[in-house]
């Protein structure tokens, strides 16, 4: 792998090192005791 | 590699590679299924195929994204990066299932087009909890359908090796897509920690050895000498007969070649798919790029005819057991003559 695509690698590694965890981290709070999204997987059945 | 484009070259190392991955897929999805029914009874198979095939897809992309630097942390990773086209299109099938699926049991049952019920029926970005995650999905199997129908050699000589690989790092994209997919779906209507537990591991896992190999990467280019006239890279003895030394002279990396007493170098790019020349070995005569078996002559750094792929020499010199390199590079396929390893030092080794 040429030097530029190995830096453009590890500058995007190093951005989802943060932007990965922060969007788990979003969602576990935002979490309802109770389903609450609409697609739930059993409610169209 | 080939003289013509065939669909696929296949050759027992690719028979295997494939047989293992379809095994393993089909074993996942009989136990998921099996699994599934028997835990919930009232789901439906639809329910428990979409399920199967979209956790079966996830799995397969986390293991596919691992591949890459392992490879770089460790080479014995290698023969898993041999045929990883054919692991990728794997994953883009998995993901088209769960994907039809999900459009069959949640978009076609109305009275409007599947398409327009996927982007009109929830247009709640601002909400978390309520977010349209499956237009993350639906973005993500996008760019894995480009990535599918682009990956034979065909579309890699045509777009170009650089442009190429550019289309193929939107994985990255994809992975965090679905990542926020799983997160804003799945994630908010299950009641089991066991899915954020798992999926936060198997992410960890993902970004800490792609840091981790591009940090070590980082390390090897930060090695910087002066670029005018011939320096000392290393000595006879650090070089594995017919294997190289690869080094880096101002972010340039040339694999310096040791075979039948000679000392050649070229460089470490290999012209098929960037892989690493010097961390492959010298088979026949030829420099073999681990990846996929492209071959250059080490003294030329020209593929043996009838193919015609050259890469970039470099003048060679060996002063007792040093071995010395000019770090300018000559045209690709200018042939040098390589510099030649005293009898003694030979002996020694």
């Amino acid at each position: 792998m040429i030097q530029p695509l190995r830096r453009a690698h590890l500058r995007i590694w190093i951005v989802l090192t943060i932007v990965i965890p922060l969007t788990l981290f979003v969602a576990l709070l935002a979490r309802h005791p109770a389903p609450s999204n609409p697609f739930t997987w059993e409610s169209f059945k | 590699m080939s003289v013509q484009y065939q669909a696929i070259g296949w050759n027992r190392q690719k028979r295997i590679y494939d047989s293992v991955v379809g095994a393993g897929a089909a074993l996942y999805l009989a136990i998921f299924l099996g699994a599934g029914a028997w835990l919930h009874p009232n789901a439906t198979i639809e329910t428990l195929l979409i399920r199967g095939f979209g956790t079966l897809a996830l799995l397969l992309l986390h293991l596919i994204l691992v591949i890459g630097p392992l490879c770089r942390l460790d080479r014995r990773f290698l023969p898993l990066l041999y045929n990883r086209r054919h692991l990728g299109v794997t994953i883009f099938f998995a993901a088209l299932v769960h994907g039809a699926f999900s459009m069959i049991q949640f978009h076609a049952l109305g009275d409007v087009s599947p398409l327009v019920s996927l982007f009109g029926s929830n247009t709640r970005f601002d909400s978390v909890p309520d977010f349209p995650f499956q237009l993350l999905g639906f973005l993500a199997l996008v760019i894995l359908f480009l990535m599918a129908v682009t990956s034979h050699d065909f579309w890699l000589h045509n777009l170009s090796a650089p442009i190429w690989k550019r289309l193929h790092m939107l994985v990255y994209l994809a992975y965090t897509l679905l990542i926020a997919h799983v997160a804003l779906g799945a994630l908010q209507s299950e009641t089991s920690l066991f899915l954020v537990a798992i999926l936060s591991v198997g992410a960890g896992t993902v970004v800490t050895l792609h840091v981790a190999a591009g940090l070590k990467e980082a390390r090897v280019d930060q090695e910087k000498r002066e670029t005018s006239d011939f320096q000392e890279v290393c000595t006879v003895e650090s070089i594995p007969e017919k294997r190289a030394k690869v080094v880096s002279i101002n972010g340039e990396r040339i694999a310096v070649f040791r075979y039948d007493g000679k000392i050649s170098a070229i460089s470490n790019v290999c012209r098929h798919q960037n892989g690493p020349l010097g961390e492959g070995k010298i088979i026949d005569g030829c420099v073999t790029c681990p990846w996929h078996g492209y071959q250059y002559l080490p003294d030329t750094g020209t593929s043996p005819a009838p193919f015609t792929d050259k890469v970039a020499t470099y003048r060679t010199a060996v002063v007792g057991n040093r071995v010395m390199l000019d770090p300018k590079p000559c045209p690709p396929g200018t042939r040098i003559e390589p510099a030649m390893i005293e009898p003694a030092m030979i002996e020694r080794a």
